[in-house]
């Protein structure tokens, strides 16, 4: 099909296509079992070409299995993965043409730096003046042309980082594989890091598989998002659907704070288990006991007897039992008279500080309030 | 490629930990189980079963009360070796700096020293004319030379001197494994010093006071050419009674029966003290010892034999010991009298080396018969070993044997450990029997292989003595590589199979040469086993001709000339340069 599209198109859009070198990546039906350990079940998910689509859950939800089944490190116990439309489910590792970032940058500590990025090439059979040009384009990409002599065990954390993400891009993969490449590195470096990549993804309009479990990592780099858990996926979605509107309370409470409700819904609208608030939601909503969510950032605060907003759908009572100054903002526990309940506040000027023993009401808006749904709040 | 070679070459990797392991457990199997095998139906004297032999060996005269001695001779060397070695290595353990590496090496250098040659140093240090008669004239203990060659305090002695290794290493190794917070932890909840060492310290010891125990009781009740180069004649252990039924008596059913009475002890022993599920203290003592512990009775013996490996990582551990050190200032058990300990441990250590200095001087004494002091000093036995071609002949074959064993131990082995670090279970049945070559005491594997190699024409030729040596060159191999594999980061493995690196490519470029200090490592120890092994090699070698060992077992027992001084003083230079070549391969390594 592909090669039909090519043939269709003119010469600047071929070029166009041709750029576009990040291969589809699908995973059909896979199910992946330990003995009796069901490590991946039912699994389904599309990887478009030149899309940056992270796995994010905890430690044993199935991220790394579904890495290593990408990779050719494991194979399926039963399903199919597909690269470029091409069945790859039990093609090795060594014969699939892809780049992989590893958690430990697995630098071959007995080769130097250009060395080490020439070893991909090498394998590939390419000529040596070539290599030398590579290697050194590759070098430069990271900006460590200075240290192409060194060993890796002389760079420093962030650098050998570099030199792993140089070492699996050299052979221009289609397909680039990244599990927690930047666990081990501190925060500010991270931050760094993450945008680099991300600069250097969008440049090639390369396909990249991330794992992670930093949510936030998740949400600044990936265009898609997909949430697991216990071997299943969750939630998939750009990182915006996933933290505005998660579907399940695991998706929620994965993402940061979160205030949970316990409910009922009847008639479009959700009533609070402690008779707390009532609140509409969404015609169509399944009637019956049901959870909600609210971010703690979508709560306002305000002294008792002030108005809160005009629009704001929910009201309740309550009173300040803890604050935690948190820097840019400060989080805030008020005791209502059903459950607890967090809110966030900037520390903006003009932003009352509130206090212990402060008699507050807070409210919200009716989209704040997410519906989650029933059966999956594992 | 066609479609059939691609698809072999995508399957072996995936069968490969069993075809990898095949050729060292075939090679093994054949030339040692085999034999083994044979021996134990000789015993029965198949084809019809019977027990006569075993009945002949227990109610014959003369024979179980040999049996008696040997197993009390084992346990006294064992319990000497303890109470001589605990404090030994418990001094080196508290040390730091260039004195530990000394005193390391002090352990080491003997260790690694041909067992004759040790052996003969004792004969020239305990004969009449010998530094021990001499001094104790000097000091006026006595006033004429008191016989102590050839009575079995000379016996206790000398396997004392060779055994005391083999009990230090193992137990330094464990004690270099414990967390030295612990101790002021324990005096920190008001412990005092010699109480915290009594319940922290020496309990967490116990696997390593195990290994070394095991190691030196199992050596010692299969010892052969110390006590019947040392011991009176009224002294007759069980090895030796066994190479008497062969060589002399003829009688090769009741050796074998014999034989097969010995390494059931020794099975015995190793069930009940090595097999003991390694207890939950183990687990204690926490990273590689208790892993290590964990895979059983082979892999004790591994890290036991290890231990000079794990000296040398702690040589480069030392900063970092010292560091520590410095943290807790004082010495948690001894710091009110570490002058006493360090005296102790001084004393140990010159027992260890003495013997061989003492050879050293002897080779260039001018007298015609050992004494010592020498008279006059000259290169006399030098010139006699180099222009005598039987000594060069027999150099020479032992170069050779051991070259072409060595060689073929490490294409052997080195394959076979790559296999058993991929899959446990695999390792779990294969390891001890890849072990069982230097676990079955020594005289043992000389009557089988003597047994089975009959059969096959190779007693006295090179292939037979190549084929018995690579059998424990395999051994040795197999735990040294398989200790440095477990220490490889197989992810590099794995990066380089996602850059379209072939299996075998990523062995070669990057598994081989990350592991090729402890392939080399390996290859001296399976050279010095070779090089200096003579039981067997006195068993198979029939009337061939000889190797450096056998030529000087020889001497020893006929004509005891400073010969064998010169020639001691060359074989001292192995260990030397064993080790000199461990530490450069090391050190291009970092």
């Amino acid at each position: 099909m592909e090669q039909d599209i090519v043939a269709l198109t003119s010469k600047a859009e071929r070029s166009a296509v041709q750029t576009m070198r990040g291969a589809a990546v699908e995973f059909r039906q896979i199910s992946k079992s330990y003995g009796s350990f069901e490590a991946l079940k039912d699994f389904d998910l599309t990887i478009r070409p030149g899309e940056f689509l992270t796995l994010l859950g905890p430690s044993g939800s199935g991220k790394t299995t579904t890495l290593m089944l990408l990779a050719g490190f494991e194979f399926p116990t039963s399903g199919r993965v597909m690269i470029g439309g091409q069945d790859v489910s039990k093609v090795p590792s060594w014969r699939r043409d892809q780049g992989i970032v590893f958690q430990s940058y697995s630098l071959f500590p007995h080769m130097t730096i250009k060395e080490n990025l020439a070893f991909p090439l090498e394998t590939r059979g390419i000529a040596r003046k070539e290599i030398a040009l590579r290697t050194q384009e590759a070098l430069r990409m990271v900006q460590l042309e200075q240290f192409q002599e060194r060993f890796p065990g002389q760079l420093s954390g962030g650098q050998q980082q570099r030199v792993a993400l140089a070492r699996a891009l050299v052979a221009d993969p289609p397909l680039l594989l990244m599990d927690e490449p930047l666990g081990a590195l501190d925060k500010n470096l991270r931050e760094e890091m993450q945008i680099e990549i991300k600069h250097i993804q969008e440049r090639l309009r390369l396909t990249v598989l991330y794992v992670t479990h930093d949510q936030e990592e998740a949400l600044t780099m990936s265009d898609r998002i997909v949430v697991m858990n216990e071997g299943k996926i969750q939630q998939v979605g750009a990182p915006v659907e996933l933290y505005e509107r998660p579907r399940t309370r695991f998706v929620a409470e994965f993402f940061g704070d979160v205030n949970i409700f316990l409910g009922s819904v009847e008639a479009s609208e959700f009533r609070a288990d402690d008779e707390s608030f009532t609140i509409p939601v969404c015609t169509g909503a399944p009637e019956g006991s049901a959870c909600g969510a609210v971010r703690p950032e979508k709560i306002e605060m305000h002294k008792r007897g002030e108005r809160p907003a005009m629009n704001d759908s929910v009201e309740i009572g309550g009173e300040v039992v803890d604050v935690i100054y948190l820097g840019q903002m400060s989080r805030y526990t008020v005791r209502t008279a059903g459950q607890d309940v967090v809110i966030k506040c900037m520390a903006a000027p003009r932003t009352r500080h509130f206090l212990i023993g402060d008699a507050v009401l807070l409210s919200w808006q009716a989209d704040s309030f997410v519906l989650l749904e029933q059966g999956a709040t594992t | 490629m066609s479609a059939d070679m691609r698809t072999l070459r995508d399957r072996l990797p995936r069968l490969g930990p069993a075809l990898l392991a095949l050729p060292a457990v075939a090679f093994v199997f054949a030339f040692f189980a085999l034999p083994m095998l044979d021996l134990f139906l000789a015993s029965i004297g198949w084809p019809d079963i019977s027990l006569a032999s075993y009945t002949e060996f227990f109610t014959r005269g003369g024979y179980l009360p040999v049996l008696v001695r040997t197993v009390i001779a084992g346990i006294t060397v064992t319990v000497l070796c303890f109470l001589l070695g605990y404090p030994l290595a418990y001094a080196i353990n508290m040390t730091t700096g260039t004195k530990r590496t000394v005193m390391l090496l002090f352990v080491i250098v003997p260790y690694l020293t041909s067992l004759l040659v040790r052996t003969y140093a004792w004969i020239v240090m305990l004969g009449d004319g010998g530094l021990v008669n001499k001094t104790m004239i000097l000091i006026g203990l006595t006033d004429r030379p008191v016989q102590i060659l050839y009575t079995s305090t000379a016996a206790y002695v000398g396997m004392v001197h060779i055994m005391l290794p083999f009990m230090v290493l193992p137990i330094l190794s464990v004690m270099n494994g414990v967390d030295k917070r612990l101790i002021p932890a324990a005096k920190s909840m008001g412990c005092p010093p010699f109480r915290a060492f009594l319940r922290v310290f020496l309990p967490l010891t116990v696997p390593g006071i195990r290994s070394g125990c095991i190691l030196v009781f199992i050596l010692a009740i299969g010892f052969y050419i110390t006590p019947a180069a040392l011991g009176g004649l009224s002294d007759v252990l069980l090895s030796e009674l066994i190479e008497i039924q062969v060589s002399q008596a003829m009688n090769f059913r009741l050796a074998a029966a014999a034989a097969f009475v010995l390494l059931v002890i020794t099975a015995l022993f190793l069930l009940i003290f090595g097999a003991d599920v390694s207890s939950t203290r183990t687990g204690l003592v926490g990273g590689d010892t208790g892993r290590l512990s964990g895979r059983g009775v082979g892999f004790r013996w591994a890290r036991s034999l290890l231990a000079p490996l794990a000296a040398a990582e702690v040589m480069r551990k030392r900063r970092l010991a010292q560091w520590q050190k410095s943290l807790y200032r004082r010495d948690p058990f001894l710091a009110f009298r570490p002058g006493l300990l360090m005296t102790y441990a001084v004393l140990c250590l010159g027992f260890l080396i003495l013997p061989s200095l003492v050879v050293l001087v002897m080779s260039f004494s001018s007298d015609p018969f050992l004494s010592f002091p020498p008279s006059g000093l000259s290169m006399q036995w030098y010139e006699e070993f180099f222009t005598d071609s039987s000594w060069i002949a027999a150099l020479g074959k032992s170069v050779y044997v051991a070259c072409i064993s060595t060689l073929l131990a490490c294409g052997l082995g080195v394959l076979a450990a790559y296999a058993l670090d991929r899959s446990p279970t695999l390792s779990n049945y294969l390891m001890p029997l890849l072990l069982t070559p230097i676990i079955v005491p020594i005289v043992v594997v000389g009557v089988a292989l003597y047994g089975g190699y009959v059969d096959w024409g190779l007693i006295g030729t090179d292939a037979g003595l190549i084929f018995a040596h690579t059998l424990g060159g395999i051994s040795y191999i197999v735990i040294i590589v398989s200790a440095t594999l477990a220490g490889f980061d197989r992810r590099l493995e794995r990066a380089a199979l996602s850059m379209k690196a072939h299996p075998f490519t990523a062995f070669r470029r990057i598994t081989l040469p990350l592991i090729q200090y402890g392939i080399i490592a390996g290859a001296i120890f399976a050279f010095i086993h070779s090089f200096d092994e003579v039981v067997v090699a006195t068993f198979i070698g029939g009337f061939g001709e000889k190797t450096l060992p056998m030529k000087m077992w020889e001497d020893i027992r006929h004509e005891i000339n400073p010969t064998i001084a010169a020639v001691s003083t060359l074989l001292l230079l192995v260990p030397v340069l064993g080790l000199v070549g461990l530490r450069l391969t090391q050190r291009r390594n970092n």
